[in-house]
């Protein structure tokens, strides 16, 4: 019976959801509004369910439940558990404005590591080997460790690359000099750079789009693919 | 029967008639002219109205009805320092007793005027001659006798009470001999000390006017003081006792006396009789005598015989009269020598501000060849300001008449043995037979010197109505006129409004309660009032000025109601439907007839070969770690591209641990595993396993990357027995039973639909993941911001797999076919489209504008 339900009315109220989330098409419905609606309302529950049960219960109530009183005697509890649940108190204050000051402090935590970890990361993570990877030697000889490249695909393709490089950095410095006008004005050199940097973001930019269209294609093919299918099965159900 | 008087401090009842209280104090009735009793005033300063009765000023504004007054002026008001006495006795007096409002004239000062217009006879010999004082009656009925001769006519005018009125007695000519004493020699000295027939001292002028007589030349000043005492029925039997005591001279009499019945005694004194003991007589005796003397020389005028047309018989009263009424065109003789008088004894007398009126028009004595007064030094200080010719004086009336005496301030060579002329002080008042004569004197500069109700007799309408039968008819609770001409100019009311005793208010509280006519600090204080001092103005430049524009222009903009938009008419979205429907059928009919087919890839990408290398080169003894971090909307891509990697990781039996770090993530890592697993056969908890949720985004990822047991506690969709109990917790499942650290694994794979996750991972897992590959499942739309590192010369991806085209490349090298093979066409149909319709556009545009440009160029 289970496996029926299964097999039988989730991929038909699959199949109505993504009817009624292709019925945009027509314009603007409330099938259509009923839809996001369901989405909306069943990703957040499944996320507070998916958050309680992996990340709260076992981590925080779990521990407290099985050690009892112990769990505030014990030094690594109090870190991992009840530091924790103390924080988890304060940022309740946040709720309310005339208590939020005493949320600042896990809020604080929150950012300050956070940001510690992105800056960090992006430094030694995105920063530097970019860098060195931009600065690649235009030796025909040297060869590309994952692709292979050589000789002069590789110089040209070291090429292009610098060449993007410094123009997309050219084309955000808005650094100019002041004409006898008045006017302010980069360089004809700057400009000349800076709009070969707009077109590589430009180009850039592009291609991520057609990859977005190419994502959302694949997506509609698989849409409809499942909705053929389901079709079939019903009609060789019946 | 008058009713008992309640006292307004107190409230407690006094006989009728009490003045002041007889239990508090508390005065009863409130000092108002008319209304108060005689003799019941005090002063400002507290003292008594007897220490003031000699006040002749106070008294005439106090009221004519009181027929005495007593001498009883305080030694100490003589030295006054600068200022006349009479000046500073009305600032001694109460608010109720001042002149009257301006616009009015008091009948003591416009009968002369009025008197000519209305009714002559009534005024002159009417109810106020019934009070002229018993001495300028004794003095009258003397010089009637003498000049009997010159009275021709009786003066008609019958109708007055008190027919001992010195002017009725005149007519009547029944002046008995001794009604006055004996004129004394014409000495200086004698001035003071002629006595009186009652015994007490007269003062000099009257000794002299008494000795003059009728046949003297001494004329008549029209607009004296006397003057107006006579008009105005006020009793000046003070005058009688200002007379000098025999035998006193002036130096003996001075500290005595007061000071302007010195100066009254200097105006009756000719001029070249001052030199010796002028300054004395002036020192010692009070000054308003002294030049009232000269005005009793003018009251003498009728009597002096000189001609028989200053009696109108017609209508009774004297040519002089007949000046002060209508005024005078001309100055007489006796006006001009009563007026050099007047100048020469004023500074002598301690009228220095009359001598130095002269002054002011620029004509002082000395300069006019006239001997200086002595009496100079006794200058008053705010005299000396109007001295300055050129002052512009604040309060400038409308419409001055020069007055009579103004007229005449030219001086003029008094003859030997001829009085001084003295200028009539009548407002006015054009001397007979001058003709043109202009004024030589501004009385606008004279009107700081005078009271405003002084000055006002210019202002008083010809045919206005002569005073009440009560005499003086002084309007109650007015302002001082000395108030009102320190007024700023701007408030300067011409006309004070004051309302019958009757209607005005009655004070309720305070100390004046019960009181009427009290000014009310109110309208003044609380009022609200323009400011008088004008706004400040901004000073805005131009583009000031056209922001101030803009921006009302934008303020009137958004209050403008715009009009209602026109409804659109609905249009169909026929280019959206257009679009929609050849993309579901560039994607149905591949999908339901299998057409169109498009060929598989023939080549395997570049980047394929590496990581192809690399999957087949994974142990299969540490499983591989694979993050879905995609969201379940691109589960139709990433599904079909991370499938083909994941069969082919299973195919080779490498145990596959998935993660997330989304939370949707476990249930995509469940429904892709579990398809691909049991396609497979790899059974869950040693072929694969979900460790679920890693929450808190790049930070979760460091901490897991560096101790994965600490950041995962559980995993997710655990595998279960026959019981649906979990085998296996997690981390103690055997899959990840050598697994402690990152590097632990035999490779990690991230799949993502976007390039921040896997930049995380990439950032915030490469250093720690020592020589373990980092592989990335890319959708389409990441691949552009992720391969920089993968094609670095250090990469820190060692593999990429991104869109279905290089799926469908994988499977085929894989030789596994899958969802990616199954999409293909419907891809590659929808693909087609897509570049058709752009096609389509591009050619729309380009005709378009082609149209355009040839329409331009033609037009």
């Amino acid at each position: 019976m289970i496996r029926m339900l299964e097999q039988v009315v989730g991929p038909v109220l699959a199949s109505l959801l993504t009817i009624m989330m292709l019925s945009y098409i027509i314009g603007d419905n409330a099938f259509f509004r009923l839809a996001c609606f369901i989405f909306v309302g069943v990703a957040s529950g499944y996320a507070g369910a998916i958050a309680w049960h992996h990340v709260l219960w076992p981590g925080l109530g779990e521990p407290f439940v099985q050690n009892g009183v112990s769990t505030l005697t014990d030094p690594a509890l109090i870190v991992t558990v009840v530091v924790p649940l103390v924080l988890i108190g304060l940022m309740l204050f946040k709720l309310s404005a005339a208590t939020a000051p005493y949320g600042t402090l896990p809020l604080a935590l929150m950012v300050g590591i956070g940001a510690g970890v992105l800056v960090g990361g992006a430094i030694t993570g995105t920063l530097i080997p970019q860098s060195m990877a931009a600065m690649t030697t235009l030796d025909p000889r040297a060869v590309a460790p994952q692709t292979g490249e050589t000789g002069l695909e590789r110089v040209i393709n070291v090429i292009i690359l610098l060449a993007g490089t410094l123009s997309t950095l050219m084309y955000f410095r808005f650094t100019a000099t002041r004409s006898a006008s008045g006017e302010t004005r980069r360089t004809r050199l700057m400009r000349i750079v800076a709009s070969g940097g707009g077109f590589f973001i430009a180009l850039t930019f592009g291609v991520m789009y057609a990859g977005a269209l190419a994502a959302a294609v694949i997506v509609l093919a698989e849409r409809v693919q499942f909705l053929a299918e389901v079709v079939v099965n019903m009609l060789g159900r019946l | 029967m008058a009713a008992e008087l309640r006292c307004p401090m107190c409230s407690k009842l006094n006989p009728p008639g009490a003045e002041e209280c007889g239990f508090c104090g508390a005065r009863l009735r409130p000092l108002v002219v008319g209304g108060e009793p005689e003799g019941s005033r005090i002063s400002a300063d507290g003292t008594d109205d007897g220490a003031e009765a000699s006040d002749w000023l106070d008294r005439m504004r106090a009221g004519s009805g009181a027929d005495e007054f007593e001498e009883n002026a305080p030694e100490d008001e003589a030295d006054s320092a600068g200022s006349p006495d009479w000046l500073g006795r009305l600032r001694e007096v109460g608010p109720s007793e001042e002149g009257p409002p301006p616009g009015e004239v008091p009948d003591w000062l416009g009968t002369p005027k009025e008197t000519t217009a209305e009714a002559p006879g009534e005024e002159t010999g009417g109810a106020e001659l019934a009070e002229v004082p018993d001495w300028l009656s004794r003095v009258r009925d003397r010089q009637a006798q003498e000049a009997e001769p010159a009275w021709g006519a009786e003066p008609e005018d019958g109708g007055a009470e008190g027919q001992e009125d010195w002017l009725a007695r005149i007519r009547d000519g029944g002046i008995p001999a001794n009604a006055g004493p004996a004129l004394p020699p014409l000495t200086p000295d004698s001035a003071v000390e002629a006595p009186t027939p009652g015994g007490r001292p007269s003062p000099d002028w009257i000794e002299r006017g008494e000795r003059l007589g009728a046949g003297d030349s001494i004329e008549p000043v029209e607009d004296s003081g006397l003057a107006w005492d006579i008009q105005s029925g006020t009793d000046l039997g003070w005058l009688e006792e200002v007379a000098p005591a025999e035998g006193s001279d002036l130096a003996q009499a001075g500290p005595a006396a007061p000071p302007r019945e010195g100066w009254l005694a200097e105006l009756e004194t000719p001029s070249d009789e001052l030199p010796e003991g002028t300054g004395e007589e002036a020192k010692g005796v009070e000054p308003a005598a002294s030049w009232l003397g000269n005005a009793e020389i003018a009251v003498e005028r009728p009597f002096t015989g000189e001609d028989e047309e200053i009696i109108r018989p017609e209508t009774g009263e004297a040519d002089w009269l007949k000046e002060l009424e209508v005024g005078a065109d001309e100055p007489s003789s006796w006006e001009d020598r009563g007026q050099r008088k007047i100048w020469e004894t004023a500074g002598e007398g301690g009228l220095g501000w009359l001598a130095e009126y002269d002054a002011s028009v620029g004509k002082k004595p000395d300069e006019a060849g006239e001997p200086t007064p002595e009496g100079e030094q006794l200058e008053p200080g705010w005299l000396s300001e109007i001295r300055a010719p050129d002052q512009v004086l604040p309060s400038e009336p409308e419409a001055v008449v020069p007055a009579k005496w103004e007229e005449a301030a030219q001086p003029e060579r008094t003859p030997a043995g001829e009085l001084p002329h003295v200028a009539a002080l009548v407002f006015g008042a054009q001397e007979p037979g001058g003709g043109a004569q202009t004024p030589d004197i501004d009385l606008s500069s004279l009107e700081v010197e005078l009271p405003d109700w002084l000055g006002e007799h210019k202002a008083a309408p010809a045919g206005g109505e002569p005073a009440g039968p009560g005499g003086v008819d002084l309007a109650p609770a007015t302002l001082p006129a000395w108030l009102e001409a320190m007024r700023p100019i701007a408030t300067f009311r011409s006309v004070v409004e004051v309302a019958e005793e009757e209607e005005q208010a009655l004070e309720s509280a305070g100390p004046l309660a019960g009181l009427r006519g009290v000014l009310m600090a109110e309208p003044v204080v609380a009022m609200p009032r323009a400011p008088t001092i004008g706004a400040a103005k901004l000073e805005v430049t131009e583009r000031q000025y056209a922001q101030a524009e803009l921006l009302h222009k934008m303020v009137e903009e958004e209050e403008r109601e715009l009009p209602s938009a026109d409804r659109r008419r609905l249009r169909l979205p026929l280019v959206r439907w257009a679009v929609s429907a050849v993309l579901l059928m560039a994607v149905i009919l591949p999908i339901t007839l299998g057409i169109p087919s498009f060929p598989l890839p023939s080549q395997v990408s570049r980047d394929l070969k590496p990581l192809m290398a690399l999957v087949n080169g994974l142990p299969v003894d540490r499983p591989s770690l694979v993050v879905f971090d995609y969201d379940p909307g691109y589960s139709g891509e990433m599904n079909a591209v991370a499938g083909a990697f994941i069969d082919q990781l299973m195919g080779r039996g490498v145990p596959v641990v998935s993660l997330s770090t989304r939370p949707y993530g476990p249930a995509l890592a469940a429904g892709l595993l579990d398809r691909i697993a049991s396609g497979r056969g790899v059974p869950a908890g040693t072929g694969y396993l979900h460790l679920g949720y890693l929450s808190g985004g790049p930070t979760a990822v460091q901490i897991f990357a560096a101790a994965p047991q600490d950041a995962v506690r559980q995993g997710f969709d655990l595998p279960a027995d026959a019981e649906g109990q979990a085998v296996c917790g997690g981390w103690d499942c055997p899959i990840l039973s050598n697994v402690h650290r990152l590097s632990d694994f035999s490779m990690v794979a991230v799949l993502s639909s976007g390039t921040e996750n896997a930049r995380t991972w990439a950032e915030q897992a490469h250093p720690y993941l020592g020589q373990v590959p980092l592989v990335m499942v890319l959708s389409a739309g990441a691949e552009p911001l992720i391969r920089p590192y993968y094609e670095a010369l250090e990469p820190q991806v060692n593999g990429i797999l991104s869109g279905l085209p290089a799926a469908v490349a994988y499977e085929q090298a894989n030789q596994l076919p899958g969802e990616a093979h199954a999409r293909w066409n419907p891809f590659g149909a929808a693909l087609m489209a897509i570049e058709f319709m752009l096609a389509a556009g591009v050619v729309y545009a380009l005709a378009r504008r082609l149209l355009r440009s040839g329409r331009a160029q033609r037009g």
